[in-house]
């Protein structure tokens, strides 16, 4: 029994590379107060005697209404994008969130221009903005493209969604050098000081305020020339207690992650990280790196078993570049 | 066709006599309260000085302070006794901690709903778990003021309270 469980593909030119097997993608989350509109009334009662005789009054009510916060984030999602020269098409993921408290449309742009980097890419024709319609978090052909004025995203409060910029990358460019692309967004009500203020502008007719991001957020990500691809494939394979291979309670499994890196660049500090599945208990000291024994203390070794909060088996490969070779970690449980 | 007419005259004299109910009690309220909500705004002179100054609050923002005062005003003519004035933290709204302020009153608070009203130390609140801990400031649903001296004819106060916009 050999089955594939599991394929990543890390792409990484500079900085750190996890690779988190199993479930679990952070999301961003931000607080937004009250909602734009909402009217806050308040009345307050009196109770008193007169010549021994209670008596209660109430007082007019007070209404507040909560005015239109303009405010938008722009956070970058993807790893540094490691490209070829010449690359087209080379997406990279950020998520626009609205983080006033009222429904707002935000107009999105792209700028390659920017200072401090070794190269500008070239924005992809006929668009270079796109949603990230089919989720997948890579540009791919389902993808919408923005079209400024006409699908500009209409996000409620809190609400995000998922853009892609997408590149051309200049040709002749040599190893390591790298390339800042640019999203910004723009409340479409409104941008400017924080306090600005747009009369009846909100929603329904409520005044809109400018919030501390100046309701104009952006966010730039890298392409970096060279190319290091990550491939790993995890198996399992099963040995019950009476020389079998059902997966039956008392029985072995023992897992192996296949790393496979090919490329020109290096990935720096690679980790396998794989949580314990439920209902099997990890036998300990069973770790093991290309055939090695590895400890489960954290130590010297590259294993670590790790019980709490959630028991996991985490071995650090270290640098890898495409001369490093296949790395394997096996690890071996016991089903419940 | 008889019973519709008793009816009518039924429903008439109904109102009639909630217009006088309303009309008398009208009269004997002792007691007027006049509830305002304001926020502080800063203001910069031509010398960059800058002085702050109450305006009336009508549009918020979420973070945004507002003091609410309630005047009290007895235009009766007799002196009311034992006068206790509650007003709720707003929905949307959490109480500024040690904001309440009343000449000569005891100032209580209520942490459920208004049904009980104690003295900060004195009040707990109860999670989900049932567990109980000291009520905070965020925890306060009512406020109460129990003035300490009779309100004399002619006379008025004023009790005052801060609120946060969620």
């Amino acid at each position: 029994m050999n089955s594939r469980l599991t394929r990543l593909l890390a792409r990484t030119g500079l900085g750190s590379a996890i690779i988190l097997l199993g479930l679990g993608t952070p999301l961003v989350s931000h607080a937004v107060g009250t909602i734009a509109g909402t009217d806050i009334d308040n009345t307050a009662s009196v109770s008193y005697e007169v010549g021994g005789t209670p008596q209660t009054t109430t007082s007019n009510t007070v209404t507040l209404t909560v005015a239109e916060v303009l405010d938008v984030d722009v956070t970058l999602l993807s790893p540094p994008v490691s490209v070829a020269p010449g690359a087209t098409n080379q997406g990279m993921l950020f998520v626009v969130t609205n983080t006033g408290n009222g429904s707002e449309s935000f107009s999105l742009t792209i700028n390659n221009g920017l200072g401090g980097d070794d190269f500008d890419p070239v924005a992809s024709v006929p668009s270079a903005i796109y949603f990230d319609t089919d989720g997948s978090g890579d540009f791919s052909p389902g993808d919408t493209a923005y079209d400024p004025g006409v699908n500009d995203p209409l996000l409620a409060p809190d609400e995000s969604v998922d853009i892609l910029l997408v590149n051309d990358i200049p040709a002749a460019l040599a190893d390591g050098l790298v390339g800042l692309s640019e999203l910004g967004a723009t409340a479409e009500t409104g941008s400017g000081d924080p306090g600005d203020r747009f009369p009846g502008a909100g929603d329904g007719g409520i005044d809109a305020v400018v919030g501390t991001t100046r309701a104009d957020a952006a966010n730039s990500g890298q392409y970096v020339i060279g190319d290091i691809q990550i491939d790993v494939v995890k198996s399992a394979t099963v040995v019950d207690p009476f020389g079998g291979t059902d997966p039956v309670p008392g029985a072995e499994i023992t897992y192996r992650i296949v790393v496979t890196p090919t490329g020109s660049q290096t990935a720096t500090n690679v980790i396998v990280d794989d949580p314990i599945p439920a209902n099997t208990t990890y036998l300990p000291n069973s770790m093991t790196l290309n055939g090695g024994g590895l400890t489960d203390a954290a130590d010297a070794d590259a294993g670590t078993f790790t019980a709490a909060p959630a028991p996991q088996v985490s071995v650090s490969l270290g640098d890898l570049t495409g001369v490093s070779g296949v790395q394997t970690v096996e690890f071996t449980v016991t089903i419940d | 066709m008889q019973k519709v007419t008793t009816a009518v005259i039924g429903f008439l004299a109904l109102a009639v006599l909630s217009a006088i109910s309303g009309a008398a009690m009208a009269q004997t309220d002792s007691i007027r309260l006049e509830h305002r909500a304001q926020q502080w705004e800063t203001v910069r002179d031509a010398d960059d000085n800058e002085t702050r100054q109450l305006v009336e609050a009508a549009r918020v923002l979420p973070g945004e302070e507002v003091l609410f005062t309630v005047t009290y005003t007895n235009v009766g003519t007799e002196p009311a006794e034992d006068v206790t004035i509650t007003n709720p933290v707003p929905d949307h709204m959490t109480y500024v901690g040690d904001s309440a302020a009343g000449d000569d009153a005891s100032i209580t608070y209520s942490v459920d709903g208004g049904r009980n009203f104690g003295a900060p130390q004195d009040l707990v609140v109860t999670d989900a778990e049932g567990v109980q801990r000291p009520a905070t400031a965020g925890d306060y649903t009512h406020i109460r003021w129990i003035l300490g001296t009779d309100v004399a004819a002619g006379s008025s106060g004023a009790v005052q309270f801060t609120a946060v916009v969620d």
